[in-house]
């Protein structure tokens, strides 16, 4: 569970894109974060997910604020209870698929071999196994998404965050990424969702406009 | 943390930075250059100058920089004591006393080259390769090559009669000091202290050049003798204040010389670095993202930027070599070597650590918006 709590952001300090707001996500659903370009979909994913400090208000993970926390432990926070999926899957285009998916493993303190192993199971799951060797510009959009996609799950993440996860993705594709954030929520994590795409709103347990 | 998982998370850091390294050829070939340049500038200019000057100190050094030299008249007075009396100074790292020379000729032959012979007290006779203590009491000679060569004793085994009287054996060959070549041939009878003797010439060696002066003022004032004008002392203080001139400027020169190529290449280091992190911003905000701390981006990049300075330095270092030898310039000392290196590592991880910590405070929300 994690709630954000009268959180108010902005760049610009005369001009804040979140004002006050509150809001809770449980465990167990997949929640829908929509609204209109610029009203802060994906800062408030960058709030929820400890890469920002809001200028008023807390986050609190399972009821315990992180708002005292240092760099440090947010970062180690962010590797080992959080899983990110970004819009255009933001892998390291110099390194190996199975280098991608195993990243956070370093950030986690977790021995690569161990990560590896659970890496390719993932990979396996969603079809990627045999992309293993490959370079991200040697896959395709939608297979580069579900490689992100793993590298998210690798830990099996308590929160799982998406920023325009199927934006760029077919719709086979995007229902491969749909029912994995289902899985996830199916096994008690809280799983949100900035979009655009109808499709995929339909498909969440609950939406919220901003 | 524990020690065991401290160091495995040092190694996954290694492994990790490595890894980037090899995945980013450009940008880790452009730092392995920049650095092994930086090396082999400083070795073929301040390296070269502090190999000709230690040739050059080398040299002054083997004319006997640090030597005093007091020639005594039979009439002086001076006898062997004056080593007791030395040895009570500061500043000395060798002092020998040597009797006056007489002719000692090869026992065998009637008619043989005459060679000059000398009793020698000294309380280190062993740093010339003479033993401590001597089989026959006042009856053993040591002779050095040239003497031997000119007593016709290529095996260094016989007897000597001197001119004089009196038969001395040889009891071995011994390696004559730069500071002692003016004494050459040489045959030496070493004396025991309890048997002090005239002495014709003192030889004192100070323990560095700049101390040539003073130790010659004290040596001056424990001669112990009545007339001045019995003894003459011969310094190399000119000499060691040369050897001092030479040792200031050129280090001098070569100190400042260092300075400014590190103090350059650290600032083109930095400014590539710093590019190169401008280039990779997504990546580093991706990574903080992740759950990468910002120590953590800052510990990739300077491993990362140490392990490619190594890799330089060695190559600059070997080229620098290579080309010293090949001009048959003086090579500077391994140490000088090694400490370029070191530095030149030092310099390119300090170089380092501003685009390190302008790669840690990337935005992630920003960076992962950049196309």
């Amino acid at each position: 569970m994690i709630e954000a709590r009268g959180i108010t952001f902005g760049y610009d300090r005369d001009a804040p894109i979140l004002t006050d707001w509150s809001a809770r996500f449980d465990a167990g659903e997949v929640v829908a974060v929509t609204g209109p370009s610029g009203r802060g979909k994906s800062t408030l994913l960058y709030l929820l997910g400890l890469m920002l400090k809001p200028g008023d208000g807390e986050v609190l993970i399972e009821g315990d604020s992180v708002a005292g926390l240092g760099d440090a432990r947010r970062a180690h926070l962010r590797a080992s209870l959080f899983g990110f999926v970004f819009q255009d899957a933001a892998l390291d285009p110099t390194r190996t698929v199975i280098d991608n998916v195993v990243e956070t493993a370093l950030y986690r303190g977790e021995p690569r071999a161990e990560a590896q192993g659970r890496a390719r199971e993932l990979m396996a799951q969603f079809g990627v196994e045999l992309r293993a060797s490959a370079k991200p510009g040697q896959v395709s959009g939608g297979q580069a998404q579900r490689i992100a996609l793993c590298r998210a799950l690798l830990n099996d993440p308590r929160i799982l965050l998406a920023d325009e996860p199927t934006g760029n993705l077919d719709p086979a594709s995007a229902d491969i990424v749909v029912d994995a954030f289902h899985a996830q929520a199916h096994s008690g994590a809280t799983v949100i969702v900035v979009t655009h795409d109808p499709a995929l709103v339909a498909r969440c347990d609950r939406r919220i406009e901003l | 943390m524990t020690g065991q998982l401290r160091t495995a998370r040092w190694l996954a850091v290694v492994r990790e930075a490595l890894a980037t390294s090899w995945a980013q050829p450009v940008a880790s070939i452009v730092t392995i250059i920049m650095v092994a340049g930086m090396c082999a500038t400083v070795l073929l200019t301040t390296g070269r100058t502090v190999g000709a000057e230690q040739s050059v100190i080398s040299s002054i050094d083997s004319a006997g920089t640090r030597s005093i030299i007091v020639r005594a008249e039979p009439a002086s007075g001076l006898d062997a004591t004056v080593l007791d009396r030395l040895a009570s100074l500061d500043g000395i790292e060798w002092a020998g006393a040597f009797g006056a020379a007489t002719d000692v000729q090869n026992a065998a032959f009637d008619d043989a080259t005459r060679v000059p012979v000398r009793t020698v007290w000294a309380a280190d006779l062993t740093s010339i390769g003479i033993p401590a203590t001597s089989a026959i009491e006042n009856r053993s000679a040591w002779a050095s090559a040239a003497a031997l060569d000119a007593l016709g004793m290529p095996d260094a085994v016989g007897g000597v009669t001197a001119v004089s009287g009196g038969e001395y054996a040889i009891m071995g060959r011994f390696d004559v000091p730069d500071y002692l070549q003016f004494l050459e041939p040489l045959v030496m009878i070493p004396q025991t202290p309890e048997t002090p003797g005239p002495v014709s010439v003192l030889v004192v060696i100070a323990e560095r050049p700049d101390l040539v002066a003073p130790v010659s003022r004290a040596v001056q004032s424990v001669l112990a003798i009545d007339d001045v004008t019995t003894v003459t002392i011969s310094t190399s203080e000119s000499l060691a204040t040369l050897r001092g001139l030479i040792e200031g400027q050129l280090g001098s020169f070569g100190r400042n010389l260092v300075i400014i190529i590190f103090a350059l290449t650290a600032v083109l280091v930095a400014a590539i670095l710093y590019g190169l992190v401008m280039l990779r911003r997504k990546d580093f905000g991706r990574r903080r993202a992740l759950g990468a701390s910002q120590g953590l981006i800052v510990g990739l990049l300077l491993t990362q930027v140490a392990v490619l300075s190594a890799i330089g330095a060695i190559i600059g270092c070997a080229a620098a070599a290579i080309g010293l030898a090949a001009t048959g310039d003086p090579l500077p000392g391994l140490d000088f070597f090694a400490a370029v290196a070191l530095l030149a590592v030092a310099v390119g991880a300090i170089a380092a650590v501003i685009p390190a910590l302008a790669a840690a405070r990337r935005d992630p929300l920003t960076e992962l918006r950049v196309p």
